[in-house]
Parts: C-alpha cells; structure tokens; sequence
C-alpha cells in the first residue's frame, strides 16, 4: 500500500472528502457549539460523516479537528482537553477507514492575529498548534491538512509545530478573494508568495479551500500551475455562492455543474481535489467519476 | 492646514500608533498617532478639528484603499489602532460634548457565531468615522441588541456572521429589533453575505467591507 507522499508522487489525483461542519449540523450540532466536543459526546454521528465520504470516493478523509489547536479551543474553555478531542477525533476517522486509503489530520487557523498585528506571539502560536500535532501524530494518521488559512505567519507556525513533533507529510492550503488585484489572501498573501514559502517549507501539495466556487478555483489552479511546473497542487472548492431561500442555505453548484467544468478542473493538473463548504458525499461522488472517468482516458 | 495635523492623518492612513511601534516599517522610529494628537492638543487645536482634519481622513484614505483590494487586513487594522489610540486623547472632549460624535452605533456578531475579526473591523472604521460605537461582542442575543437599542434609542445596529451555518440567525434577530424599533436602521455584513439576503431577511443594508457601512452611515446623518 503506498504512502500518502508516493501517491501523490504516482501523479494520480487524491480524492479529499467533502464539508465536515455542515454534514454535523444536519445531524445536529448547534451553531456556535464546539464541533470539536462531539468527538466524545456524539462520536457515532462524527464516524457517520467520515463514513460516508469513504462510500462517496474519497481517498483520504479529514479528522474532525478543524478547530482543535489550544488556542481555538481555548474560545470554549476546552484548553485542556486538546489531547483527548483531537486524540478521539483521530480514532474515530481511523475506525471506518478501509484498507488503502488514508487519514488526514485537519488543522485550521485559531482566529486571532499575530504580533504587531494582534496580541499573539509567534512562539504562542507555534506552541498552540503543537498541542494538536503531539496529540494526532502518534495516532495512525497518514499526514496534516492546513486548510483555510488566511496569515501566512500564522500557516508557517502550524508548519513549524507539524515539523518539530511529526515526519509526517502535510498539504498547505490557503482562502484567497478576487479583487482588481489578482487573487490575495484577506491578510494579503498573493498565489506566488503562497506557492513560494509553502514549497520552502515542505508542503507536500499546496493550493487553495473555501471562499470561492469552482469556476474561481480553477483560475486559483491555473495560476499556480503557471508560477510552478512541479507544484503539486490542491483545490478544495465551495459548493458555489450560498443563496438563502425560507430559513435555509442552498448551494448552487451540484454534480450537473462539476460535469460541465471537468476539462478545465483537469487543466492544470492538480493533484488534490475535494469539497469545502456546501459539499456533500454527493458532489464527492461526483469527483470520483471525473477523476476516474480521466484516468481512464489519460 | 496645520502641519501636526496633516501628520496625523498621514499615521492614521499608514497605521502608524506611536513612536515605539514597527509598523509600518518605512516609518520605524518616527512619532505616531499617540504622540501627534497630544502635541496637537498641547499646541491648542481645536479637538473637533483634530478629529474632522486629521483622524477621519487617514481613516477614509485606507478605507478606500481596502474597498479597492489595495491594501488588507493588517493595514486596516493597524489604521484603525493607530485611529484609536488618537481618540484615547479626544475622549476627554466627547465626554464634555465639546466634540459632537455623528452618533451611535451598536454592532455584535450574531448568536451562535463566534467570529470578530470583520465585526471588529466595522468598529473601529465606524468609530474612526467618527461614530459612538458600542461593541456587544460575539454570540448576540436579540436581547441583548434589544436592551442596548433600549438605552440608545437613535442608534443604527450592524450584526455580523461568518458561517453560512449562522447567517440564519440573523432574520430573527432582524424581525425581533424591527418589531419593537420599526424605525432603526439595521446593517448586516459577513463573508456568507449579499445584498439579496440582506433584503430577505428584511435588513437595511448590506455592505462588503466597512467603508460601505460608514458611506451608509454617514448619509443617514445628512437625511
């Protein structure tokens, strides 16, 4: 069975999994509760999620741990129970992965911002998100997904806590916004400076998550392939633009719509795809057919 | 146009808080925002025109560049520092009603979303317009909106949600305020946003970044 680094190196595309928070909501978390929490007091509802992206397609499935570094939890009170949320998050994902495909560790930024900008320092931020990685490292995971990023400051101490307690492979990924200035992060970090310092710092595949539907990313994933020949790169789309019809959020891009970009989603070779907010096993199941669909061809 | 004053506007549009500070880094050593608005003061300039000459245009200026993807985050937020720790030394003069502020404004994130990073850069480019702002946090309650608009009875009223997941719980709290003050202006923002939604759920108005909601704000003022 390879390793998650020698599948990507194979130059087939991994298959992520598709919206976590969402999937958990409609099984019944309330907004604004800890998503983290329900790894202990509801972890049939979490393995379903994981579960069901596997049946859908997905190569590697994300732990439930997007929120998990010290200082996110530290939102909830939950600060000392970084070990034992993350720790059970992994075990859960693990317990329904079948032979051959992978388990990544999802780690996402802590919302708050980095000296001088804000009060936390680097060394205050590296430690944070190294709580997370010593509870997950030693648990079966294959690698780390860094996803929804927006401070490459903040990103690169996630990285450097994953390097100093893991040697574990890691994919980077970063939310970027259009503007007449080009694709650039909400704290400023453009493509380039992102597919540079990424690269630089040993990301496995980088690339983009969140904020965007899928005709956007792929103008993302043309623009890094033409800053880098050999990036290994990664797009993780929205659903498309939420609209709001009688008290509920509909995402507009379903599988019919996928279909009709497969050719440009396919253009710039990218090497992990997946589903952010608004995706469901079933759009995951959609990729898995234009993925297999092109390697049939290819 | 008096010279401390033009500096001022200058440290508030780059950020720049007072001598000690980094940033930005092409003013490193010089005198910031802190420092200014005391000389200024010291020097006998009136407060009302140290905050319509020297604060409200630094703001505006990168105001205008965020709305335009000029500049980002960080640069709004270390405007809207350096534009606070100058109001620091003017709070003085509001409070005697020396300087008249454009009038209140009482922002949080809805209930259920613990998100702030835009709510509190509304507030501090609403403040830096030269507004009251009363910051109810996060995780708002209709109620507590519904106390505070109590207290300030001519206030707008700004709510912010980040998850598509939360931005629901902005129509009842929308219904709930409009019920009870027909007449407020109630302003939504948030990454999930758009000005349909806005009118759905019965909102006044939808902005994409703060400078939106001042432009909004300020022309309420003028009705």
């Amino acid at each position: 069975m390879p390793t998650l680094s020698q599948f990507i190196a194979s130059g087939k595309v991994l298959l992520l999994d598709g919206a976590t928070g969402s999937c958990l909501i409609a099984a019944g978390l309330q907004p604004g509760y800890c998503p983290e929490l329900w790894n202990i007091e509801q972890p049939d509802k979490v393995k379903n999620v994981a579960r069901s992206y596997f049946e859908a397609g997905s190569d590697a499935v994300l732990t439930n741990t997007f929120g998990g570094s010290l200082l996110k939890l530290r939102d909830y009170g939950l600060e000392d129970r970084v070990n034992e949320l993350n720790e059970a998050a992994a075990k859960l994902a693990l317990s329904v992965k079948p032979s051959g495909r992978f388990v990544l560790a999802s780690m996402g930024p802590c919302g708050k911002f980095m000296e001088p900008f804000g009060e936390i320092t680097s060394d205050q931020m590296t430690q944070s998100f190294a709580a997370q990685v010593k509870s997950l490292a030693g648990s079966g995971i294959d690698g780390f997904m860094l996803e929804t990023f927006t401070a490459l400051d903040e990103l690169l101490c996630a990285i450097q806590a994953i390097r100093e307690h893991s040697s574990l492979p890691f994919f980077a990924s970063m939310t970027f916004e259009h503007s007449s200035m080009g694709f650039n992060t909400m704290m400023g970090t453009s493509l380039a400076e992102a597919a540079e310092e990424l690269s630089r710092a040993g990301a496995l595949a980088v690339g983009s998550n969140c904020g965007n539907g899928l005709e956007k990313m792929i103008n993302v994933g043309k623009e890094l392939r033409s800053l880098s020949r050999d990036l290994n790169i990664l797009i993780k789309s929205n659903a498309g633009e939420p609209a709001y019809t009688d008290g509920c959020t509909i995402y507009p891009e379903g599988s019919g719509f996928l279909e009709t970009l497969a050719d440009e989603l396919f253009s710039f070779r990218p090497s992990v795809l997946g589903g952010c907010c608004g995706t469901d096993p079933e759009y995951i199941r959609c990729l898995r057919r234009l993925i297999d669909r092109r390697s049939r061809v290819g | 146009m008096n010279e401390i004053v033009e500096k001022l506007t200058i440290c508030i549009e780059f950020g720049k808080i007072n001598q000690k500070s980094p940033f930005p880094p092409s003013m490193r050593g010089e005198v910031g925002a802190d420092e200014l608005t005391k000389q200024a003061l010291e020097a006998g300039i009136n407060p009302a025109e140290i905050l319509e000459h020297g604060l409200i245009p630094g703001m505006n200026a990168v105001g205008l560049k965020f709305s335009q993807g000029k500049v980002f985050v960080p640069e709004m937020l270390m405007a809207a520092k350096a534009m606070s720790t100058a109001l620091v030394h003017l709070k003085p003069y509001f409070q005697s009603g020396e300087v008249k502020r454009k009038g209140t404004f009482i922002i949080g994130t809805v209930f259920g979303d613990l998100h702030d990073i835009g709510k509190n850069l509304v507030a501090m480019t609403v403040e830096g317009a030269g507004w009251e702002v009363i910051d109810l946090g996060v995780d708002v309650k209709s109620e507590t909106f519904l106390d505070t608009l109590g207290k300030y009875p001519n206030s707008a009223v700004g709510i912010s949600a980040l998850l598509t997941t939360t931005m629901a719980n902005m129509e009842s709290v929308v219904k709930n305020l409009k019920e009870k003050h027909p007449l407020t202006k109630i302003l939504v923002g948030g990454a999930p946003l758009n000005a349909a939604f806005c009118n759905k759920i019965g909102a006044d108005f939808y902005s994409r970044d703060p400078q939106g909601a001042v432009a909004y704000l300020n022309n309420l003022q003028n009705c």
